[in-house]
């Protein structure tokens, strides 16, 4: 099942998130257990797999490295970056990140590793666009490193809120 | 057009027949049952016309263990049993809802109960009649709610929605099931607590397209808070966050401390403490409508203001704010996207806890709903739904609160399912061997947020065995991991060379101790024991009542006879043993009938033997063979 057509999108990186969002809706409206009618019943979409197909497109990697697996490109992707310019750069974020002790640190690296996703993202769309899939696996895992980042932003930020203790 | 509606109670709504399906909110401090009656979320009320039932057991046994007519055994449940709680403690069960699903080790808290079971067991609560497990204390809340809300609708529910607090792991969401069960009640769903309310308050709001809103849902012992957005009736839960121990009751206790060091009270008696906690939430919830309140205990006496308690609650505030700051950032929103946040359980009232929440979000938050009904007003909606009597309702789309993830080597946590992803939710994970023809695998499953598996909550080791002999690194193993609509997990595996597969349901590995897990067994065969005992006391009565008749008739006709065979002192002895008989006879005593029985036997024995010799000498005398022999 191809996840660009079961949202009614085109198979590119650029898609329309509000689309996305209402599409995912109304795919649960008809699909989602409390909803079964006998039609739903015997399809193969279920509920779980529209959760998959939704967070794979609108993850920014995740929707890059779909789109190189439909290209069967999808090769080697969690080797490490060839890029050694990107990776001295993301050091020094890592670093950074480490040193983060108020909110504000925090949420001006946020923004920095924003800016960081969107610039690779329309890095991406010219390599992939231009079929250049050694060049665009790299900035999928570049993708993917800046996105891990993030996480690790909001999960230092719920230390500073006391909330890392045993849940 | 409502005459329409009106029909007869145990009559059918034919052609639409309408099934009759409940919402209940087994809350910490009291439990409530709802149901959708011509068309509108209706709360059911008991005989005294009651809503809120407090979620309080008391078991009790009266007369003498020893003593079968006297002995019974007493549960109650609701207001008599909180009613007893001062003077019965041990056998007063309240907040239960604060044990389900714990191990206990985690039980940190205050409370006068014995509890018996291992660090990593849900401890079972030792009472008056024996070991009570909070699954079975549970039940007897939803037993209690049943009745009531199969005699206020005239006949037998298809099934009920359960209200569960939506940061309740995966042990807490098994126990509330198990209980449902225990209670004879079919689950519809287990729904978390803040999208019922969120149902409940969609109901008549007037949405725009994109609604972000945030339940803060405070409630006697847990508290959640959920971000939502809705779209034409669709409920989207973005990001769910809260603690399943931390609410009214934790108030109750700060006060209870306060008034401890004031009073200069060191220690207490189960009893003491219960009264403490009594006139704490007394004082807290007088508080919350006046400035000052006094606090009385025993002789002594001191005055709680406002603003001293308010001061005590701080820190507890704060926490639910800083949770409320992870959940916003969890769900990619920031305060200014929200579009209304309502309130939602009884800690809400306090003003303090009002104008926090007002101030964290920079508006007025809503409670146009009753904070301790509308859990209960949301789930009744959804179990209409679900049992089939509309088709045009909600569509509620909820998220896993809790990281699940996989032991990995050092002791580590590889996260394959993160918080806040919805659900239903399918993850698959390959595994492969590390060991030239290793056959077996160990699959340890954790939930929770930390890097080490030693801070997360472990649901279960599994092996995977018949993995068939490679070389290492050549099997895949595909683990499936599933967590269905209600939150519950399920896991699976399979070599995928061989497609050998091995299905596992996770039982959350401090579930019920062996002893209560016998238990439950046992008493499941109770009532037919019991069947058994009644039946075997039935015959003892029955014949010792045939002989006593025999020996009767035979002492009258002895004492006609010209020549008695019984001295006067046999003949009061036997009358004696008779009385000790007749009077253990009234009673429903097996073990006292036979001694009686057995003592009576010994002095009767004499008597047959004379009457035998007698007997034998008057045939000797010469009388017919026959006479005799007939006998």
């Amino acid at each position: 099942m191809n996840f660009f057509a079961l949202f009614d999108l085109p198979e590119s990186f650029d898609i329309d998130l509000s689309a996305l969002a209402q599409r995912y809706r109304s795919l649960q409206r008809e699909y989602h257990p409390d909803q079964q009618t006998a039609a739903s019943a015997v399809s193969q979409i279920d509920s779980a797999t529209i959760n998959i197909a939704y967070d794979t497109l609108r993850v920014v990697d995740k929707r890059a490295a779909y789109l190189l697996s439909l290209k069967q490109q999808a090769i080697a992707l969690d080797q490490s970056i060839g890029d050694i310019d990107f990776l001295g750069n993301a050091l020094e974020v890592r670093e950074q990140l480490d040193e983060a002790n108020t909110p504000e640190m925090l949420d001006s690296l946020r923004q920095e590793v924003q800016q960081w996703i969107e610039s690779l993202s329309r890095e991406f769309e010219l390599d992939y666009g231009s079929e250049d899939w050694p060049e665009a696996r790299d900035t999928c895992r570049k993708l993917a490193f800046m996105r891990r980042i993030l996480d690790d932003i909001d999960a230092t930020e719920d230390r500073f809120d006391d909330l890392d203790e045993f849940y | 057009m409502a005459l329409l509606q009106i029909a007869e109670p145990n009559q059918s709504t034919a052609p639409h027949q309408h099934r009759l399906a409940v919402g209940i909110d087994l809350g910490t401090t009291h439990s409530l049952v709802a149901s959708v009656r011509s068309g509108k979320p209706t709360i059911l009320v008991d005989e005294l016309g009651d809503s809120l039932l407090p979620s309080v057991v008391r078991y009790q046994i009266v007369g003498n263990q020893d003593d079968q007519d006297t002995f019974k055994t007493i549960t109650t449940v609701g207001k008599p049993a909180l009613a007893a709680a001062v003077e019965d403690p041990a056998n007063t069960l309240i907040s239960v809802k604060r044990f389900m699903g714990r191990a206990t080790s985690d039980i940190q808290f205050d409370h006068p109960y014995t509890l018996s079971g291992d660090a990593e067991e849900m401890p079972a609560f030792i009472t008056a009649q024996g070991r009570k497990t909070p699954i079975e204390v549970s039940a007897e809340i939803l037993k209690t709610l049943r009745s009531r809300a199969e005699a206020t609708l005239g006949g037998e529910l298809v099934g009920a929605v359960i209200t569960v607090p939506a940061y309740f792991d995966e042990a807490q969401r098994q126990a509330t099931r198990d209980a449902a069960q225990l209670a004879g009640l079919h689950v519809l769903r287990l729904l978390n607590e803040p999208t019922a309310a969120a149902i409940a308050y969609g109901l008549d709001q007037q949405q725009a397209p994109d609604h972000i809103q945030v339940v803060y849902d405070f409630g006697g012992g847990t508290f959640d808070v959920s971000i939502l957005r809705l779209n034409r009736g669709v409920y989207e839960v973005l990001a769910t966050g809260g603690h399943t121990a931390l609410g009214g009751d934790d108030l109750d206790r700060l006060i209870v401390d306060w008034v401890r060091s004031a009073l200069h009270i060191e220690q207490t008696t189960p009893a003491e403490l219960q009264a403490l906690m009594k006139s704490a939430r007394q004082a807290k919830e007088a508080l919350s409508r006046q400035d000052r309140t006094v606090f009385a205990f025993g002789t002594h006496s001191v005055t709680l203001t406002r603003d001293q308690f308010n001061a005590l609650i701080t820190p507890l505030i704060d926490r639910t704010l800083a949770i409320c700051k992870r959940v916003l950032r969890d769900s990619k929103h920031r305060i200014g996207d929200v579009n209304a946040v309502v309130l939602v359980g009884g800690s809400t009232r306090i003003p303090y806890v009002r104008d926090a929440v007002e101030q964290f979000f920079g508006q007025k938050p809503l409670w146009t709903i009753d904070p301790d009904l509308v859990v209960a007003l949301g789930a009744s909606l959804s179990a209409d739904q679900l049992a089939g009597n509309r088709q045009d309702g909600a569509l509620l789309l909820d998220v896993t609160p809790l990281s699940l993830g996989l032991e990995t080597m050092g002791g580590l946590v590889e996260r394959l399912i993160p918080r806040n992803s919805p659900i239903p939710i399918t993850r698959q994970q390959e595994f492969t061997t590390y060991k030239d023809g290793q056959t077996a695998m160990l699959i340890h499953v954790l939930q929770g947020e930390r890097e080490t598996v030693a801070h997360n909550r472990s649901l279960g080791r599994f092996e995977l065995r018949g993995i068939p002999p490679m070389v290492a690194g050549a099997a895949r193993i595909q683990v499936t991991f599933q967590i269905d609509v209600d939150g519950l997990l399920s896991v699976s595996a399979k070599e995928t060379t061989t497609g050998i597969q091995s299905e596992v349901t996770i039982k959350p590995s401090y579930g019920l101790s062996h002893e209560d897990t016998a238990r439950f067994l046992t008493e499941a065969y109770q009532h037919a024991e019991e069947d058994k005992h009644l039946r075997s006391l039935a015959e003892s009565k029955v014949e010792a009542e045939r002989e006593l008749l025999a020996l009767e008739q035979a002492m009258a006709q002895d004492l006609s006879d010209a020549e008695a065979l019984l001295t006067t002192d046999e003949r009061a002895r036997l009358t004696d043993a008779i009385q000790q008989l007749k009077a253990v006879l009234a009673a429903n005593d097996q073990n006292a009938i036979q001694t009686a029985v057995h003592a009576l036997k010994q002095e009767s024995d004499q008597f047959a033997a004379k009457r035998m010799d007698h007997h034998v000498h008057q045939v000797l005398q010469g009388t017919k063979l026959d006479d005799w022999a007939a006998k």
